[in-house]
């Protein structure tokens, strides 16, 4: 029994981890030939590198910066911060990351007011941020996994003071899996269930309605992110800023990260 | 060689004299007169000849003439000579008449002049004396306006240059100013005349001299019909009298005379709707724009400039310049303007700089975003859109950051302290591991519930086992303890039935199987007094307790046949108790 789920087990994380050593290597060879040609100053060449990996099918967040940094230096700000933040998606804690796109968030021209969030959201979503939703996932699992081997260990022992230690033990794991699940969803809710967007037009009217003859409601520029909340006829994105405000835009004005 | 020159020169002057043309021709003192007044016609030669013959003046009576005058003068060298033969003449009729050609002979040359026609009107209240020196100044003096365009748009520069047209007959020494003109609805800008200079013009086909006395720029402001203001001057004519000197040079007399240029009106055409762009900045002319930055690569803590330069021909002053929006991480100071400009007749032209001076808040890259200027071309009736180039910076974290305290000592020059800099591009990663695009989130999937519950699971699991391994394992004790309470009710009635022989026996009986039974785990059917015995023996009890136990079993046996007395009764009781409890006991010990 005991060694069925062993098994089991292992073949699960391994299909969440899977072996695909042979494809890596060729990836790998097109991240090193980017690296290079970025390296001489050929950022458009080193794009394409980079491109190709993404076609394959395949992703990290260390490429998706290394992208982010071409676009930087070709002037894209808008790529750019696309890229960056497509990064940051899958790897919130990389200090380079946050710090590329601090630089080229210089060049937004809107300035858009946080909605203050209260003192415990924001620190649950800084602590959130640490790590992505799959290690936060990770982490509950082992979290859970030594919950019962400690548990085996209150069960079975006999002497009082070991019982009553590892009885405080158990329930201290158990807060510590709660409160790591819950930083899992936010992460998650943060990253995977909410769509954000980058604006790529130049300049851009928000509609009230999701058609070209409603009021505008306000202006928008280049590299602004968003939030997309609805859609509408696959043409039509509602969207919400930082500071609480929606409105509409044509999909083709922006694209999700 | 002196006299090849000299031979050259007498080649050149009668070269000279070969070329020049005889002129000769009539002049009237007017063209249009009343029956009741005189005309003067004059028939000029600038070559002396001989053998003149008037034109028969038909229509007209001859009132005063032939009179020749000769005049002669040599100007800068040059000779000028004329020879005028004059006729007063009478009209006899209304009319129009032509005078016929008169002729002349000059070197042999036969010359005439062509016809000139002449108009005889009704008599007149007062017949003009062409003498008069009123007459003459009306006549003589003209005050125009000119307007460039009768018909602009909105904005469009138009010029008006007054010019005061003198005949040559007259002269003109000074004059005022009476009433300056007034360009309401307009933005006007005078162009400043420096110098006065003569001109040699023509005007209504008479040959005049004339003097630009103004010029203005003007920007209608409005549509619609707009009125220029007449400029009226106050000149001082001189005008040559009938009298002459001693010389025969004619006496002037000074006139004062009234001139105004009269009201222009100027029918301004609004702007085309059609396709007006929505940022019109109302500039109406020929521009360029464009976007300069003075540096694109800075240390943090730099200024750097940024121009916005409007150059052209136009409406300066008059349309919005373009303003920019900037990332508000950029410290952007009031912009400076810089103004130069040249105003022409046909429009200004100049170049208006809009100079912004810009720190950047911290290091990174910004973005001058692309502006645009619109203006409206009167040329080509359109509106074009110029758009700047964005312009990007890149402001680089402060590595070498040295104060001004830190330069004059020498000992900071020695260290050279490396600190982490954080407005620091990052540069690319080189490692990195590759996962699937699009797929799934392991968080929140099945698997990651499976895997998350299956420790809580097993902790269940674990109890439960533990619990139910136990319970089975109490399961036979209390079973015992059950038939052991059973045999202890069936030894309770049997202690009550002492003396009932039959059922005391039957209850005693009931009493032992039953704790038997329990105790050693004998099933009904195998209950025989031997496997007690056996099991009894294993249990390690004591040879007299089953030699008790067996003595009771017999005088069961027996009492089904033979009177027992209560004695034996009461001994049975004592000795099936005493072997339970004995059982009892050894069991507790242990």
């Amino acid at each position: 029994m005991r060694i069925k789920l062993l098994i089991l087990l292992f073949f699960g994380l391994n299909s969440i981890f899977p072996n695909e050593s042979i494809e890596q290597t060729s990836l790998i060879d097109s991240f090193e030939k980017g690296n290079l040609l970025y390296n001489n100053a050929q950022y458009v060449e080193s794009l394409e590198n980079y491109y190709e990996i993404i076609d394959s099918g395949y992703q990290s967040a260390e490429v998706f910066y290394n992208i982010g940094n071409c676009y930087y230096k070709i002037n894209d700000v808008a790529n750019a911060i696309l890229f960056y933040e497509r990064s940051i998606l899958i790897n919130p804690a990389d200090e380079d990351v946050k710090n590329n796109l601090q630089m080229v968030r210089n060049s937004l021209i809107d300035d858009i007011d946080q909605v203050p969030e209260s003192f415990f959201i924001s620190k649950l979503n800084s602590v959130s941020e640490l790590y992505s939703y799959n290690t936060w996932g990770i982490f509950s699992i082992v979290l859970s996994f030594v919950f019962l081997a400690l548990f085996i260990v209150y069960y079975f022992s006999k002497s009082p003071l070991m019982k009553r230690s590892t009885f405080l033990g158990l329930i201290f794991l158990f807060l510590a899996v709660s409160i790591v699940l819950r930083l899992g969803f936010n992460s998650l809710e943060k990253n995977y269930i909410e769509k954000y967007a980058i604006i790529f037009a130049q300049k851009i009217e928000i509609k009230e309605q999701p058609n070209l003859r409603s009021d505008n409601i306000l202006q928008l520029h280049k590299g602004s992110k968003v939030k997309v909340i609805d859609e509408f006829n696959e043409e039509w994105s509602k969207i919400k800023l930082a500071n609480g405000q929606e409105g509409w835009i044509q999909n083709n004005e922006i694209k999700i990260i | 060689m002196k006299k090849f020159i000299f031979l050259h020169i007498i080649f050149l002057l009668s070269s000279f004299s070969f070329f020049s043309q005889v002129e000769f021709n009539a002049k009237l003192s007017k063209n249009s007169l009343g029956l009741n007044e005189r005309v003067k016609i004059e028939f000029s030669v600038d070559k002396d000849g001989d053998n003149f013959t008037p034109p028969s003046f038909e229509n007209f009576r001859i009132v005063g003439g032939p009179s020749q005058s000769i005049r002669n003068s040599w100007v800068n060298g040059k000779r000028s000579y004329s020879k005028t033969y004059s006729y007063f003449l009478s009209p006899i009729k209304k009319g129009y008449f032509a005078i016929g050609q008169a002729s002349i002979e000059v070197d042999g040359k036969i010359y005439k002049t062509s016809p000139v026609n002449i108009n005889v009107t009704a008599s007149v209240d007062k017949p003009v004396d062409t003498n008069d020196p009123d007459y003459i100044v009306n006549n003589t003096i003209h005050l125009v306006a000119e307007v460039s365009n009768k018909n602009p748009f909105l904005n469009e520069a138009i010029s008006v240059t007054y010019k005061l047209y003198v005949s040559p007959e007259t002269g003109v020494d000074n004059w005022r100013e009476l009433d300056a003109p007034r360009y309401a609805n307009f933005w006007s800008n005078n162009i400043d005349i420096k110098n006065l200079n003569v001109e040699n013009g023509t005007f209504k086909g008479q040959p005049y001299r004339y003097v630009t006395l103004r010029k203005a720029l003007l920007y209608p402001q409005k549509t619609g019909k707009l009125k220029i203001e007449p400029l009226t001057l106050d000149v001082s004519v001189q005008v040559p009298s009938n009298r002459r000197d001693f010389f025969g040079q004619l006496f002037t007399s000074s006139v004062n005379k009234t001139v105004s240029s009269g009201s222009n009106i100027i029918s301004v055409k609004p702007l085309p709707t059609s396709n007006k762009p929505e940022y019109f900045s109302g500039a109406v002319g020929e521009f360029d724009y464009k976007v300069i930055s003075n540096k694109e690569k800075l240390v943090l803590d730099e200024a750097f400039q940024l121009s916005l330069v409007v150059s052209g021909k136009g409406n300066f002053n008059l349309f919005d310049e373009p303003t920019i929006k900037l990332s508000n991480s950029l410290e952007v100071y009031q912009p400076e303007k810089e103004e130069k400009f040249s105003t022409k007749i046909s429009g200004i032209n100049g170049k208006v700089t809009n100079v912004y001076t810009i720190v950047p808040g911290s290091a990174g890259k910004y973005t001058i975003p692309q502006t645009s200027f619109t203006y409206f071309n009167p040329k080509s009736e359109e509106y074009s859109t110029i758009f700047s180039d964005p312009i990007f910076i890149d402001v680089e974290g402060d590595i070498e950051k040295k104060s001004l305290l830190n330069q004059n000592s020498q000992i900071s020059e020695k260290t050279n302290s490396i600190k982490h800099s954080k407005n620091q591009f990052s540069s690319f990663k080189t490692k990195t591991k590759f996962s699937k695009i699009n797929k799934k989130p392991f968080f929140n999937s099945h698997y990651f519930w499976i895997l998350l519950l299956l420790p809580f699971i097993f902790c269940f699991l674990i109890v439960i086992a533990i619990k139910s391994l136990a319970y089975y394992n109490n399961k036979g004790i209390n079973e015992f303890e059950k038939s052991k309470k059973r045999a202890y009710k069936f030894l309770e009635s049997s202690r009550a039935l002492i003396g009932d022989k039959q059922k005391f026996y039957e209850s005693l009986e009931a009493a032992l199987i039953t704790y038997l039974k329990a105790k050693l785990n004998i099933e009904n059917s195998d209950l025989n007094k031997d496997e007690i015995n056996v099991k009894l023996k294993q249990l390690k009890v004591k040879e007299n307790a089953i030699i008790l136990l067996k003595q009771v079993f017999d005088n069961c046996q027996l009492a089904r046949y033979t009177p027992i007395n209560v004695d034996t009764m009461n001994e049975d009781y004592e000795k099936a108790k005493s072997f339970i409890e004995n059982i009892e006991n050894r069991n507790y010990e242990n």
